[in-house]
């Protein structure tokens, strides 16, 4: 009796256990696996674009995409300095730099202060912005208000914006570099209220 | 569960992996983007859209208009004609040039377009050309003093519509948000509708009555966007007549005069938003078709195409 009962108990199966066993998963599926995973890879690496943001199908790489483009003659410093200029100055100095005269905004393009010898006097007019009256080309202006840029653009940027603006419409100066507004910004760090003109003809145009 | 701290991690992986790949990895991609300079470098894209406009989206939204139209356009390729400007002065080293890339080309043909071929008349040499082809017929040619033109050519479905002239990407979508990319086309796709149609008078009438306009549409006409009353004297709004709105003329009998459609606040915002639907800018990412063809000597007319 005990025997038997013995017997009956050894024939129970063992309590199945999980886990990876080669029986579980044949070789061909283990293979095709690899395969597919093969093919997966090469099909992101021709399609993908490297990941760029700047690549979607049916374009493949920016090289190709570049290759499309027409090519520009701007370099990339002036093309900067364009962006900066339309999305910030345009608003009050026109896409053409004109000026507004009848909101007291004079010219950039054609103006004899900012195709000045050096760029001092315009570097403190974009970081501290500009008050009361100002005269250019003989014209005053009146109540021109322009407000300060310092916390709004950084060195690269004033230096881009100015290049652009001292090298367009006719306006043929010397282009400025963002170590020349590194000097200026820190000079006047402590400096608070809008520049007045009176107070910038007396500083030096040039270093 | 003999094997809780497994079951959790796979599961935490499957979560954190799809919130990677969903969330983060989009994010790092295309989080910074900012409006910039179109390839020819005229104009910042994309612009905020103007106030009127800008509330014509939160009408677009109220009313669903996702869920038909869509605001994106694929495109499936590129390809590229090559057109010959100038043929040079050697007429058969140009034309053994031409025969190393294009063994097709017919001896009489080409002789012909050699001798015809002007900045102002140019005469197709190869079509539907992938861009390495085409390069090399171009660099191929250079030597003999010939001059080809290479005109790139968007391909797609979507394109072919006149649905738009490039694929869309995702500066175009910059300052909508929420984002009415639809994913149905019950409707026509009104990625660039602002480049179709720039009466407001129609797109308020088709908004009022789609048969009136498509003969065809399936449309449902949203006419409590409007109200139905006589004009104000001097009201300057674009009213739309019965007659134009497909309804037959009813004049009060007392005073004589008509009844108009008119819009409210919210079609006209609506009209301005989908007139300022337009998703044309050159980017470097999304080239258009280029160059333009050339305007002929001392006009400003753009060439027939071919």
């Amino acid at each position: 009796m005990k025997t038997d009962e013995k017997n009956f108990l050894n024939r129970e199966p063992a309590e199945p256990t999980a886990g990876l066993n080669s029986a579980a998963i044949p070789i061909w599926l283990t293979g095709l696996l690899a395969v597919l995973l093969y093919w997966s890879c090469t099909f992101t690496d021709t399609r993908g674009g490297r990941f760029s943001p700047l690549v979607y199908a049916p374009y493949t790489s920016t090289n190709q995409l570049a290759e499309f483009l027409p090519k520009s003659g701007d370099d990339d410093f002036l093309r900067q300095g364009k962006m900066v200029f339309n999305k910030n100055c345009a608003p009050c100095h026109q896409d053409s730099g004109s000026g507004n005269p009848s909101t007291f905004v004079p010219p950039v393009a054609g103006s004899e202060i900012v195709a000045a010898a050096g760029p001092n006097r315009l570097i403190r007019i974009v970081l501290d912005g500009l008050a009361g009256p100002i005269k250019v080309n003989g014209v005053d202006y009146g109540n021109a208000a322009m407000p300060p840029w310092r916390p709004a653009m950084n060195d690269t940027e004033i230096a881009a914006v100015l290049t652009y603006i001292r090298g367009s419409w006719g306006n043929k100066a010397a282009a400025v570099s963002p170590e020349q507004v590194a000097v200026i910004r820190e000079k006047d760090k402590t400096h608070s209220d809008p520049w007045q003109w009176s107070e910038l003809e007396k500083l030096p145009e040039k270093d | 569960m003999n094997h809780g701290p497994l079951i959790f991690l796979g599961a935490f992986a499957t979560v954190v992996s799809s919130f990677w790949g969903l969330v983060v990895a989009p994010q790092l991609q295309l989080g910074g983007l900012q409006p910039k300079l179109t390839t020819g470098g005229d104009a910042v894209y994309p612009s905020q859209r103007p106030g009127l406009a800008a509330q014509g989206h939160a009408v677009y939204v109220a009313n669903g208009c996702v869920y038909c139209h869509s605001q994106q356009i694929g495109q499936s390729g590129v390809e590229f004609d090559v057109r010959l400007v100038k043929g040079g002065t050697n007429a058969v080293k140009t034309l053994a040039r031409l025969r190393e890339v294009l063994p097709d080309l017919s001896d009489d043909s080409a002789r012909q377009m050699i001798a015809t071929a002007t900045n102002t008349a140019p005469q197709l040499l190869a079509a539907g050309l992938d861009h390495a082809t085409a390069d090399l017929l171009d660099r191929n040619l250079k030597p003999t003093g010939a001059q080809v033109q290479i005109v790139q050519r968007n391909l797609g479905p979507d394109l072919a519509r006149h649905w738009g002239r490039r694929l869309s990407v995702a500066q175009d979508y910059l300052y909508d948000d929420p984002v009415q990319l639809g994913t149905q086309r019950i409707g026509p796709d009104l990625a660039n509708y602002g480049l179709r149609q720039t009466n407001e008078t129609v797109i308020l009438t088709h908004l009022l009555n789609p048969r009136a306009v498509e003969k065809n549409s399936t449309m449902p006409g949203y006419s409590f966007l409007f109200e139905r009353r006589k004009l104000h004297p001097g009201e300057t709004t674009p009213a739309i007549s019965l007659s134009a709105a497909g309804i037959t003329q009813d004049v009060d009998k007392t005073t004589g005069a008509p009844e108009f459609f008119v819009p409210k606040p919210a079609a006209r915002a609506l009209a301005a938003y989908l007139m300022s639907l337009q998703s044309d800018a050159p980017l470097f990412e999304a080239p258009l078709p280029a160059p333009p063809p050339v305007a002929a000597a001392g006009t400003n007319a753009p060439a027939p195409v071919k």
